[in-house]
């Protein structure tokens, strides 16, 4: 569904803090789609859906497969038209990017059973890049973030300053972070004061 | 060195920046440090570092301090501190300090930056592992710095490479299972200026090692004889580090030791410039390599020594200052008294097992050290260093603790001299029967001050041994709790202060309620608007009108903060019916029903109302406080009990922001909203749902109701909830138009008698106790909560059940929890058998007069009775009612 900027409102309007020549750049990227999608990775459905959105899924959790840009810094594939999947669980995965998924999956979620659920406005997301991105993330995140063992397009979900969150380390020094919209302020908050011995 | 100056107890002294606060002090001739916390008895710097046990002081400077012992404090410039006799106070003033946490992984993690923990780093360094060294003093080097000798440069340059992070400062407070331990690093006291303005005081690191490398290395400790507690007696290594750094307010020293320390603590002394009259050793006869190193070369200094004798008492001049101390050999009981202004003690060396023991690991007993070591190593924990019991060759000690004492000598024989606790103390526990460490501890009070006997603790375990004829490892053996030493409770807290201390969960519309100067009701994290005063008005009157415009006009409401959870399969309607009390496969798409679930013990457990939008797909929505709580039942049943049902449940809660707008009006506002919707009760009947464009965006329209009035629920993706407010209160402007908060949807449910789950609730309730049984279906073979409402106890006499309770004075709101008194002529006076308890009650607009709710036993059956409430200052009476106070019949709902 495309957005109507003339009346949408993002939870963090689009807000800035740090900046890319710095130590650390937090930035929200306002109205980014977002799809929750449940099917059983032993059914016929999960064939169909990888075949419909040209993408072969990977039914492990903490894995992300994608042919798109992720973020706004430091990626190199197109932006347009493409899809991300990140596992977060046995059968659950959040879909995001520009490709229209839920046209591309209407069709299978008429003959299989699967659940498509667009959860565009119920998180925002938030990219935090830089020299200093790890450490700032460091400042609450409990599990290990380096890069042997949260590579690039692996994913998490847990709770940042007591604000739960889809986290995924999209290329060098970028994370993004998903937070549910009521608590991207509070988790602003705590980023951008995490952030301030760095700036 | 720079010189700075520092205030102590009032007075200001000047000492080398850099220098801990004890040597300053020293330097400066201050021996009498402060008086004994019982006993008042004048005490002075004992040790070197967290182990002093007397010199502690309240920090006023900077943060503030309570309590810290005066050997680790970096004096800075403008530093102010204060003598603390055993009581710890705070300055007044706010501590605007930043603290922080920080997360750290690593292949391992060494404490202690002494030689051995330098050796450890570089030897998984050069494997290739992270290392991260922690150290708790402001230099690496271990002993080799207070010996004043240099540490060697190939271990210091270990501390520079690239796989090696180096944390000085920084105190291992606590080692948990699975290499998990939890560090303070002290950043920014010991400078002048911080290196960035908003630099943290104190960072607690949380660390997950892969391996664990201990090498905490050992303290001193002291020996009990009388009068062991004069300012002027110090321990050997102590004494013998402030007088090498020209920290000297000695002119001569006798030195008491049970080991080869007090012997190189002689020379140093000696070497300093301090007459050493004497060396008494308890030891008679010692090994040939240590006659060789120790013996040997005191007597070529010149240096008396007295073989196989010991101190057994002192004496001090008027000051209170140490004198001289009395020899006594400990054959012959023959004496001497040697003049002295300093008694450096010798007492053995007590590894530093903390952290061994945090983890479980058990400290064994060298005989040869007269020490407890750990001599450890597994995957996850190894140590290393005088820890793991590598002392030097000839570091062999005599197992002694103090000689025999009279019993006036033991009432000044001090065993922990924080707690001012005595031989004397100590002997009572053992003729009391004491045996274990642990025993006498809680008996004594030893151990328990604020170094929670880093000293005194082998001490004690010796003390116990040489009276009850047993070695020290056959009492039992060390165990200590973390912290390793005390902590701020702000350095625990971090960042988790003020806004931070909680997540405030805030809807899409949050900005408008906030500018509006809404009060705000904590629901949950949730922050919703209580109500929403004109200028100068009260709660009681604001709500007062909000009701009254809903009730005549048209309110508007944020519901968006109620769970939402999107269910889709082809057996969801046969889940549902699981799950509910009442019916809902039979539901008609676009049509939405009220269901009640409840848990497998019959009770009451959510609520809400679902809506079938297809075939296949429904939304449910819960209670604001029920969301997570539901979904997770919900995916329980399904994953645990009904695998083979077709149905995925998805969270929405926050994917859809709810705007209700409710009254009378409503229906004129709507079409207004949405001009392309046919409003009319025939085209858009009660619990139906339209789609359609709402002020220009894609909108599901449901007409649903929670105050019993024409109610229209828009529901549109949650980055337009702001806009669809705001469309409201421009295009109701003339219809007055009133946002209404929390308070006046609890007052308006409240006179229709709909519950809400967890204020009528409380775990204990049926859907017949709430009156509710029309909602149990009778046609539905099972659903969660249907076969306890068989059992004896849903269905026994007595069970507290939902009523109206209309109070005779209306103008009196009885508290929410009163207790319900039988009959108004009963005596109210305790004791009294109370009925139940008010679970709602609030002022009506619509009544005109007060009104409550209230579980009363057998309360259905007790309609029309009289019933008192005591309170404080009154009783007040009243009659037990429907629950329904206002239309009954339902007619105002269409309009």
């Amino acid at each position: 569904m495309t957005v109507n900027l003339e009346f949408a409102k993002s939870p963090l309007g689009g807000a800035k803090h740090g900046g890319l020549d710095k130590a650390v750049l937090i930035q929200e990227v306002p109205f980014t789609p977002g799809f929750d999608l449940r099917v059983d990775p032993d059914s016929s459905g999960f064939a169909a859906v990888s075949q419909a959105l040209g993408l072969n899924l990977n039914p492990k959790v903490g894995t992300v497969v994608r042919n798109n840009a992720a973020c706004i810094v430091g990626d190199e594939l197109p932006a347009a038209g493409g899809i991300s999947a990140l596992c977060l669980g046995p059968d659950w995965w959040y879909l995001t990017g520009t490709a229209d998924i839920q046209a591309l999956l209407k069709p299978v979620q008429e003959s299989h059973h699967i659940s498509l659920v667009d959860v565009s406005s119920q998180r925002t997301k938030i990219e935090v890049y830089g020299p200093n991105a790890k450490d700032v993330l460091a400042h609450y995140w409990e599990q290990d973030l380096r890069d042997e063992y949260f590579p690039i397009d692996a994913c998490s979900q847990g709770v940042l300053a007591k604000a739960p969150l889809i986290m995924w380390h999209c290329c060098e020094n970028c994370y993004l972070l998903f937070p549910r919209a009521s608590f991207a302020k509070h988790l602003w908050t705590a980023l951008t004061d995490a952030a301030v011995e760095y700036l | 060195m720079s010189t700075v100056t520092f205030t102590f107890d009032g007075k200001q002294y000047s000492g080398e920046k850099g220098e801990s606060l004890a040597s300053a002090l020293l330097r400066n001739g201050v021996l009498h440090f402060t008086d004994s916390s019982y006993k008042d008895r004048p005490r002075g710097v004992m040790g070197l570092w967290v182990e002093e046990t007397n010199a502690l002081v309240n920090v006023d400077s900077g943060a503030g301090e309570p309590l810290k012992p005066a050997t680790t404090i970096e004096i800075v410039e403008g530093l102010v501190v204060r003598s603390a006799q055993g009581v710890g106070d705070l300055p007044d003033t706010r501590d605007n300090s930043r603290y922080d946490k920080a997360n750290r992984h690593v292949d391992v993690l060494v404490v202690g930056a002494g030689t051995s923990g330098l050796e450890s780093a570089k030897k998984f360094s050069d494997q290739g592992k992270s290392v991260i060294v922690m150290d708790d003093k402001p230099t690496a080097g271990g002993h080799l710095v207070y010996l004043g000798q240099p540490v060697p440069a190939e271990l210091l340059a270990v501390l520079e490479r690239e796989n090696v992070t180096y944390l000085p400062r920084t105190t291992v407070q606590g080692l948990y299972d699975q290499g998990y331990s939890v560090a303070t690093e002290r950043r920014t006291d010991h400078l002048d200026v911080k290196v960035h303005t908003e630099m943290s005081r104190i960072r607690t690191w949380h660390i997950r090692a892969e391996h664990t490398v201990l090498a905490t290395g050992a303290f001193q400790r002291h020996l009990v004889f009388a009068n062991n507690d004069r300012p002027g007696i110090m321990l050997s290594h102590a004494a013998a580090t402030y007088v090498s750094n020209g920290a000297n307010p000695f002119k001569t020293a006798v030195v008491v030791t049970v080991d080869n320390q007090g012997y190189r603590d002689a020379i140093r002394l000696h070497k300093a410039g301090v007459h050493v009259a004497a060396v008494v050793d308890i030891r008679k006869k010692v090994s040939k390599s240590s006659k060789k190193s120790s013996r040997k070369a005191i007597e070529k200094l010149g240096i008396r020594l007295i073989k196989g004798a010991t101190v057994i008492d002192t004496q001090a001049n008027l000051d209170g200052l140490l004198s001289s101390v009395t020899i006594v050999d400990a054959k012959s009981d023959l004496q001497e008294t040697i003049k002295t202004d300093l008694l450096a003690v010798s007492g053995g060396w007590t590894p530093i097992v903390h952290l061994a023991t945090f983890i479980g690991i058990k400290p064994t007993w060298s005989a040869k050290r007269a020490a407890f070591i750990v001599k450890h190593k597994d995957s996850l924990t190894s140590t290393t260093g005088m820890l793991a019991g590598e002392f030097g060759d000839d570091d062999e000690a005599a197992i002694f603790f103090g000689p025999k004492l009279s019993t006036e000598q033991a009432l000044v024989a001090f065993v922990d001299y924080q707690r001012d606790a005595t031989y004397r103390d100590f002997k009572r526990a053992i003729d009391a029967g004491m045996r274990s460490i642990e025993h006498v501890k809680r008996y004594t009070a030893i151990g328990t001050a604020h170094d929670q006997g880093k000293t005194s603790g082998t001490v004690t375990m010796g003390l116990i041994g040489q009276a009850i004829g047993k070695a020290p490892d056959e009492i039992g053996s060390l165990t200590f709790r973390p912290p390793y030493i005390s902590i701020p409770f702000a350095a625990l807290a971090g960042r988790d202060r003020g806004l931070l201390s909680d997540p405030e969960r805030t809807t899409p519309i949050h900005s408008w309620h906030r500018a509006s100067g809404a009060p705000m009701e904590d629901v949950g994290q949730w922050k919703r608007p209580w109500y929403f005063p004109m200028p100068g008005e009260s709660m009681h009157a604001a709500v007062l009108r909000e009701c009254a415009a809903v009730r005549e006009d048209v309110g508007v409401m944020d519901a968006s903060t109620l769970g939402k959870i999107d269910i889709q399969g082809k057996d969801a309607g046969q889940f549902l019916d699981l799950i509910y009390t009442n019916m809902f496969s039979t539901l008609k798409v676009g049509m939405s029903r009220y269901g009640l679930m409840c848990g497998i013990d019959g009770m009451v457990f959510d609520d809400g109302v679902t809506t079938r939008i297809s075939e296949n797909h429904w939304l449910m929505t819960t209670t604001t406080g029920g969301a997570a709580k539901v979904l997770d039942w919900l995916e329980e049943w399904l994953q645990t009990e009904w695998p083979h049902l077709e149905v995925y449940c998805t969270s929405v809660t926050e994917q859809i922001s709810t705007v209700a707008i409710v009254g009378p009006k409503s229906r004129e506002l709507m079409s207004r909203l949405a001009p392309s919707l046919d409003v009319s009760n025939e085209a858009f009947a009660f619990m139906e749902n339209k789609h359609a464009d709402v002020a220009g965006v894609p909108a599901r329209i449901a007409r649903i109701s929670f105050s019993g009035e024409l109610a229209y629920e828009i529901n549109v993706p949650a980055i337009y909830g702001l806009h669809i407010w705001e469309s409201v209160m421009a295009k109701g402007a003339d219809l007055n138009i009133t946002p209404y908060g929390t308070e006046t949807m609890h007052v308006l449910r409240a006179e229709k008698g709909f519950v809400i789950v967890g204020q009528e609730t409380d775990g204990t309730q049926t859907p017949d106790d709430l009156d509710m049984n029309w909602i149990v279906s009778k046609k539905k073979d099972d659903f969660i909560g249907k076969r306890s409402f068989s059992r004896a106890d849903t269905a026994r006499d007595g069970r507290h059940q939902l009523v109206g309770i209309l109070p005779d004075d209306g103008s009196y709101v009885i508290p929410e929890g009163a207790y319900i008194v039988a009959g108004a002529d009963e005596k109210t006076a305790p004791p009294v058998k109370h009925i139940g308890y008010i679970t709602s009650s609030y002022d009506s607009a619509a009544l005109g007069r007060s009104f409550a709710l209230a579980l009363v036993a057998n309360g259905l059956a007790r309609k029309g009775e009289k019933i008192a409430i005591p309170m404080a200052d009154r009783v007040v009476t009243g009659v037990i009612t429907d629950s329904v106070f206002v239309d009954k019949e339902n007619t105002r709902r269409d309009g």
